[in-house]
């Protein structure tokens, strides 16, 4: 697909929003997770410029959005950049212990598990879509998640009520159809 | 679907939180911008070799074959040539500093390891530090600090001005034959006002000024004469009848902008990377097109002498101290060194990118410090009971009347190998006693992206020294404070915690007594950070200060400062005052509080 302004706007007003809040749960970094976004929308704009051939732009900005969120070099920039517009934290939002809590349970996951919850969970990826991202095998996905659910649930106090492999192919299904 | 995964859906959808796109894509077009300012004078050059190679080949066929000018023989002084230092893109990392002698013997590396960029490296007059632009992944693309590293190696020091105001363009480096000044290509950190141009930074002040006229056209790779009072440089005006085409020439400037000399006029061809020679008063230059070569020309542009043109890619020419050879890269950067008036160059084995030439420091007999500093690899016994590397170390009295060394380090791993940045546990050590061998030591300490010794001030006055560690080099500079602490059982290293509730509006920086207190130095586009030690009328403080310029890019901004001022006493610290306060924030103005250096470090070269 060709990236321009066009594609670039409705990409702002459709995926950024979500796709901001999902790198944000994985680098633990709101502005670092904007920063990357950004970055990553800017570098597929440029190389499509360049005749370069982006298949969906969707997956490739969040392929690389997830790359670079993983340096801790841009999270300390883009935090102090963003350190005077946020201002103090505030607590009248009820949801802010809940939020916490899943932040909390998220932060104690490996690197890989997170991505993994993030893409199936809140961007709602099949296992395929899911590895292409990460760049790693389907089986790989799988057992991943497989892990990262049984520990969220017990950080989270929820019952596990199914087979890892149940909720693969549930999800799967669920998502192709 | 399993009602585990209903439930997590359902979880992490109420703790995501997405993002407003509004305001989005403007900042999107901001950051393309900055990016093409320096990706153009790139594509000129480009263009410039496509327009020459088709239209005028015959012409410059000509040209290629000028009269040799022999009228200056070049006198050897052959004492005054050291390493020859040149930046190189290792594997894995970005440009590093890296310096060899000249006949390919000694290789070695002065940067750590690491992302970072160090690119365009010229030796001060004295022979003893390298400036660089430096720049780090978060910097965007053009952006870059002035900063210094030692010739024997070590970690860069930002040049204050770009510490207090965020990185600029910064490209060629140049500096001034008296070590007072730095010219350099670039522009201004302010978006708003930007300029490109050439600049001369001034280390006694910290500041830098526009050479009125050169931002009239694309401009780069800025030379001293050896008076110090002109400046030669790239420069390229487009052709208003085909904007693709840029025709660089040399030209010369004085410092106050008046004098500028097209010394090459040479509309066809495209003459590049002037360096002046301080000891034959010649420019060597590079000239691309259809008959490229290496030259050399009088001052005043006359007097051509084609040094080589046997080689594909010519480029980067730097002189000998002593005038007799010169440095150049071709092929694939190879570094190549060759008699200034013509004859075989001999290639520099293990030297890729673009060279620098030391001046050997007077009295000095070799250019080989003598004190090789420790490299990644070099495994040490500083009686930790396992070999460390990596080590970097500050002199401070530690104990009454002892001088004594405080190391950082890091644990050498099971293979003997150091560590990389990110795997190695790093450590802080401390000899009271001065015999070699820790007495005390704390780890492992949390690193961005690694951490060095960075100063040992007396912090609470007693007449002994605390130690400052830098463990985040960003555009932010963040340091961690050690005390040693003495009773009947031996010295013990700690890493003092503000007493609560401290200063609760500084709680991200540890000040409300959460975390281990983390001080900043330097600025990130519109925000300073300092810390001062002083001593008040209470005795030794250490200052705090953070501060942002509102509103940003306005003449009329003030900086709007949050201070906190802390007391040291027996490994706690307490804090004693808080203050809000404002002062204007003028364009070049150095803050009142950035005005003295982070206790006892001091940040210029």
């Amino acid at each position: 697909m060709r990236v321009d302004e066009i594609a670039i706007r409705e990409f702002l007003h459709t995926a950024y929003p979500r796709l901001v809040a999902a790198v944000a749960l994985v680098s633990g970094s709101r502005p670092a997770a904007e920063d990357a976004v950004q970055e990553a929308l800017l570098r597929a704009w440029e190389r499509s410029e360049k005749g370069d051939e982006i298949e969906r732009l969707d997956a490739w900005v969040t392929t690389v959005a997830l790359n670079l969120a993983r340096s801790g070099l841009r999270r300390i920039v883009a935090e102090r950049r963003a350190r005077s517009r946020l201002g103090p934290a505030g607590s009248a939002d009820p949801l802010v212990a809940e939020r916490v809590d899943v932040e909390h349970a998220m932060r104690a996951l490996p690197r890989r598990q997170r991505e993994a919850v993030v893409l199936r969970y809140y961007l709602g990826m099949d296992t395929r879509e899911t590895a292409r991202v990460l760049g790693i095998g389907e089986g790989t996905v799988k057992s991943t998640l497989w892990r990262a659910r049984a520990a969220l649930a017990g950080a989270l106090g929820i019952e596990d009520d199914g087979t890892a492999e149940e909720a693969e192919e549930a999800n799967d299904r669920g998502t192709a159809g | 679907m399993a009602r585990l995964d209903e439930r997590l859906k359902h979880e992490i959808e109420r703790a995501a939180r997405p993002a407003d796109p509004s305001g989005v894509y403007e900042r999107l077009i901001r950051r393309r911008e900055r990016r093409h300012i320096i990706r153009r004078i790139e594509a000129g050059v480009i263009a410039l070799a496509l327009f020459a190679a088709t239209i005028v080949g015959f012409y410059l066929l000509v040209l290629a074959i000028p009269a040799r000018d022999a009228s200056r023989p070049v006198a050897p002084i052959p004492s005054l040539n050291g390493v020859i230092v040149f930046s190189t893109l290792a594997e894995g990392e970005g440009d590093v500093l890296m310096a060899v002698e000249a006949d390919g013997t000694n290789l070695r590396r002065l940067t750590p390891e690491g992302t970072a960029d160090y690119r365009s490296p010229d030796v001060s007059p004295d022979g003893r530090t390298v400036v660089v632009a430096h720049s780090i992944p978060s910097f965007n693309e053009g952006e870059a600090v002035l900063a210094t590293v030692p010739i024997e190696g070590g970690s860069p020091t930002w040049l204050t001005d770009n510490l207090t105001k965020g990185p600029w363009q910064v490209q060629d480096p140049s500096w001034s034959p008296d070590g007072r000044m730095i010219a350099f290509a670039g522009s201004t950190p302010s978006e708003a006002t930007r300029v490109y141009g050439i600049y001369v930074f001034e280390m006694a002040t910290g500041e830098a000024r526009l050479i009125p006229g050169t931002d009239s056209m694309l401009v780069g790779n800025p030379t001293w004469s050896p008076d110090g009072g002109t400046i030669a440089f790239e420069g390229a005006v487009p052709d208003p009848g085909d904007p693709r085409s840029f025709p660089w020439d040399i030209y010369s400037v004085r410092l106050d902008g008046s004098q500028l000399m097209n010394l090459t006029r040479t509309p066809d061809e495209g003459e590049t990377s002037p360096a002046w020679s301080w000891t034959t008063d010649r420019i060597a230059f590079v000239r691309r097109g259809e008959a490229p070569g290496l030259f050399t020309m009088a001052a005043d542009g006359s007097g051509e002498i084609l040094i080589f043109d046997g080689l594909p890619n010519l480029a980067s020419p730097a002189w000998s101290p002593d005038g007799t050879l010169l440095a150049f890269t071709a092929d694939t950067a190879q570094v190549y060194t060759i008699p200034a008036d013509g004859g075989t160059p001999s290639a520099v084995t293990g030297a890729l990118g673009e060279p620098a030439w030391q001046t050997l420091p007077t009295g000095a007999t070799t250019s080989v410090p003598t004190s090789v500093p420790p490299t990644p690899d070099s495994a040490q016994d500083i009686g930790l009971g396992f070999p460390v590397c990596d080590v970097t170390s500050v002199l401070g009295e530690f104990a009454p009347g002892v001088t004594g060394t405080a190391v950082v380090a890091t644990k050498t791993g099971d293979t003997g190998r150091c560590p990389t940045d990110e795997g190695g546990d790093q450590l802080v050590a401390v000899d009271v006693t001065g015999d070699g061998l820790s007495d005390a030591s704390f780890g492992p300490i949390e690193c961005e992206p690694f951490c060095t010794a960075f100063a040992a001030p007396d912090v609470d006055g007693d007449g002994t020294d605390e130690l400052l560690v830098q463990n985040v080099q960003f555009t932010i500079v963040g340091l961690r404070l050690f005390d040693i602490l003495g009773d009947g059982d031996g010295p013990a290293l700690v890493m003092p915690m503000v007493e609560p509730p401290g200063d609760p509006a500084g709680a991200t920086q540890g000040f409300d007594g959460s975390a281990p207190p983390q001080f900043w130095i330097g600025g990130d586009a519109f925000i300073a950070d300092a810390l001062r030690c002083e001593t008040g009328p209470g005795g030794r403080v250490l200052i705090s200060t953070t501060a942002e310029s509102l509103p940003h890019d306005s003449p009329d901004a003030v900086w709007r400062i949050h201070e906190t001022t802390l007391v040291l006493d027996g490994g706690v610290l307490r804090v004693v005052e808080v203050r809000d306060l404002e002062e204007p924030a003028g364009p070049v103005t150095t803050p009142s509080f950035m005005s003295t250096s982070g206790c006892g470090a001091d940040l210029r070269p």
